[in-house]
């Protein structure tokens, strides 16, 4: 169990910082955008599509495996707080299994989506022919991984008692933000 | 079983998982592919998951959202906004409660660079209770007002809030931002009236401070604030002024921000990674609840459930202020248990029909909405804002007491509601004057 979860810890952290890479280079992207349309009256080709392709995409998806990993997705806490400790693990085993199940087949759909726009040969046309398949195949990594850290915590929380990641810190030192929300 | 008691049964099931703790996330997306499978077919449910999870994502005009929270949150781990509170407490200070009335400033200053209410309350309370409590304030009082000065965050532009509602809803973010200032400048004006009547009362709430500040302090503060002037110019000047579209206004204030925060010397690396990061964390979470919410506007239009309620409620000829009153309290009632980005995604498939129906007018509603989801995040049992805000202080106050601090601020809160639907024009003056 200690080398899969030393694998998920990886795969999670690599994502991430794949992500920030992505996120920074959208910033810097759209702001030179701006400014060689302002300064010099020649707006970079193709920003558009390359920020919604290649940029957003994995912006969203490939940190979704380190939001499991902290529990940083939003849920509604009203009933489960006054829940008995038994009762909490095995809803949390069920609602990390049902959780499984989206994910998964959204795993699966988009894997076969990708795969087919590859065959194509998938191209969007604008100021510039983007290739979009490989952005594609972002969404069946992101939420792959997602769906293994799933099954690996409801596998985990089945067996032992013990909280799933015991006190190892999430990679990258990522923590439950202090100010997260709206 | 007809379609529309299929999607009407599929709402009670929404419910179920959520209390039951299933991530927003997954019971919108459960509910709504199991739902569209019973009515339609399998094999359209499969189709628009597939299709949905990569064109909905893959959107330039939602770039905007990650790149306003990542502006806000660099501005929080550079701690570029510091500068403001002591800039309103030797302007404010004079006043009656004048540190809480100072507190209320600096929020109001701090959300011209933030889209998060939550943030504007981390950092509030980290610099202006400690000081409150040291010249004596009420414990509720001072918590209190943090609290809920943070909320000024989501309504004064930028607000994460209102951009999504905007993209939702298709009404133009420039306008809504517009219109949102004048119910954010006016819940602030509210709250600092409410304070001082209230420590006119009884004084011991709040002993003056006897901070001793000259005019020239006063003017020198001023020098401090530059970096938010100088954020809040460049982003709504050029937003504004034409030069770039709200849209790219997100991802210059970031960019902007950055710089600033380089040329003062706050900038670190940790800093960066660190804003990096939960800007990440945030964009991702509230983008798979957003696929979501659009896999249930899909299904529920399918269902039929949409058009019955807002025929239903619309054979009913009720009036726009009524609507709007019915909803005020369905909106406040939800407040108190879920969070704000949550409500706002379950409730637009289904009531942005219904609004449509019976004409009000949509910036008005927007603003409206969000102004309802800041006031469930100090409602009790659940007020995001107070955990933050407790969290931040630790033990020195008890959730109980912040709550009680709070419920001025909120009776505050709801005479603002009551005057924004009373008179529109405090949200669409400005929208129209500017056309």
């Amino acid at each position: 169990m200690a080398s899969i979860r030393r694998a998920l810890d990886a795969l999670t952290g690599g994502f991430h910082v794949l992500g920030m890479i992505a996120l920074a280079t959208m910033m810097l992207h759209i702001t030179l955008d701006v400014a060689c349309r302002t300064f010099i009256s020649a707006p970079l080709p193709g920003t558009l599509s390359i920020v919604s392709h290649y940029y957003m995409v994995p912006v969203v998806y490939l940190p979704l495996a380190m939001v499991e990993r902290i529990d940083a997705h939003i849920t509604v806490d009203i009933l489960y707080q006054h829940l008995p400790a038994t009762v909490q693990r095995w809803q949390n085993i069920l609602v990390q299994l049902l959780a499984a199940v989206y994910f998964g087949a959204l795993t699966w759909l988009s894997a076969g989506d990708a795969w087919e726009s590859m065959l194509e040969g998938d191209v969007e046309m604008g100021q510039l022919a983007l290739l979009i398949w490989p952005a594609r195949f972002i969404l069946p990594f992101g939420m792959g991984v997602l769906t293994v850290m799933l099954v690996y915590k409801a596998v985990r929380m089945t067996i032992s008692r013990e909280p799933v990641f015991g006190n190892v810190p999430a990679p990258l030192g990522v923590g439950q933000s202090d100010i997260k929300g709206s | 079983m007809s379609d529309l008691q299929i999607g009407g049964l599929s709402l009670v099931a929404l419910v179920l998982l959520l209390v039951l703790r299933v991530p927003i996330a997954v019971a919108l997306g459960v509910v709504s592919v199991v739902g569209i499978a019973i009515i339609i077919d399998p094999s359209i449910a499969w189709a628009l998951l597939r299709s949905e999870s990569y064109d909905f994502v893959a959107n330039w005009s939602l770039s905007s959202v990650p790149m306003f929270l990542l502006m806000g949150y660099v501005c929080y781990q550079a701690r570029l906004t510091d500068g403001l509170f002591r800039l309103a407490r030797l302007w404010l200070s004079g006043l009656p409660g004048g540190l809480a009335i100072a507190s209320i400033g600096g929020a109001a200053g701090f959300s011209a660079v933030t889209g998060s209410s939550v943030a504007c309350a981390a950092a509030l309370s980290r610099i202006a209770v400690p000081e409150m409590l040291k010249s004596g304030y009420d414990k509720g009082l001072a918590a209190g007002t943090v609290s809920a000065a943070g909320t000024l965050g989501s309504l004064i532009p930028p607000s994460i809030l209102i951009l999504i509602y905007g993209i939702y809803a298709e009404v133009p973010i420039g306008k809504l931002f517009i219109g949102a200032v004048g119910p954010g400048l006016l819940t602030a004006f509210a709250f600092a009236l409410m304070v001082m009547l209230r420590v006119k009362i009884t004084p011991s709430l709040a002993p003056p401070t006897g901070v001793g500040a000259t005019w020239a302090d006063r003017f020198d503060a001023i020098k401090e604030t530059w970096p938010v002037l100088l954020l809040v110019l460049g982003v709504f000047g050029g937003l504004f002024g034409g030069i770039f579209t709200p849209t790219e206004a997100g991802a210059i204030g970031a960019f902007l921000a950055f710089v600033i925060a380089a040329m003062k010397g706050t900038l670190t690396w940790a800093s960066t990674r660190q804003a990096l990061s939960e800007t990440l964390t945030s964009t991702a979470s509230i983008f798979i609840i957003a696929l979501g919410a659009r896999l249930l506007t899909k299904y529920l239009a399918l269902a039929g459930l949409t058009d019955y309620i807002a025929d239903e409620v619309g054979a009913l000829e009720l009036s726009p202020t009524t609507v709007m009153l019915a909803l005020a309290v369905i909106y406040v009632l939800l407040g108190m248990f879920l969070d704000p980005l949550g409500i706002l995604l379950l409730t637009l498939p289904i009531f942005l029909p219904l609004v449509d129906t019976v004409g009000i007018e949509p910036i008005l509603f927007g603003v409206l909405v969000v102004k309802l989801l800041e006031i469930g995040l100090i409602t009790p049992p659940v007020g995001i804002n107070v955990f933050v805000v407790k969290g931040i202080l630790g033990d020195i106050i008890a959730t109980e007491t912040i709550f009680r601090g709070i419920l001025w601020f909120v009776a505050a809160d709801l005479v603002v509601v009551a005057l924004m639907i009373a008179f529109p024009a405090i949200t669409l003056a400005l929208p129209g004057w500017l056309g």
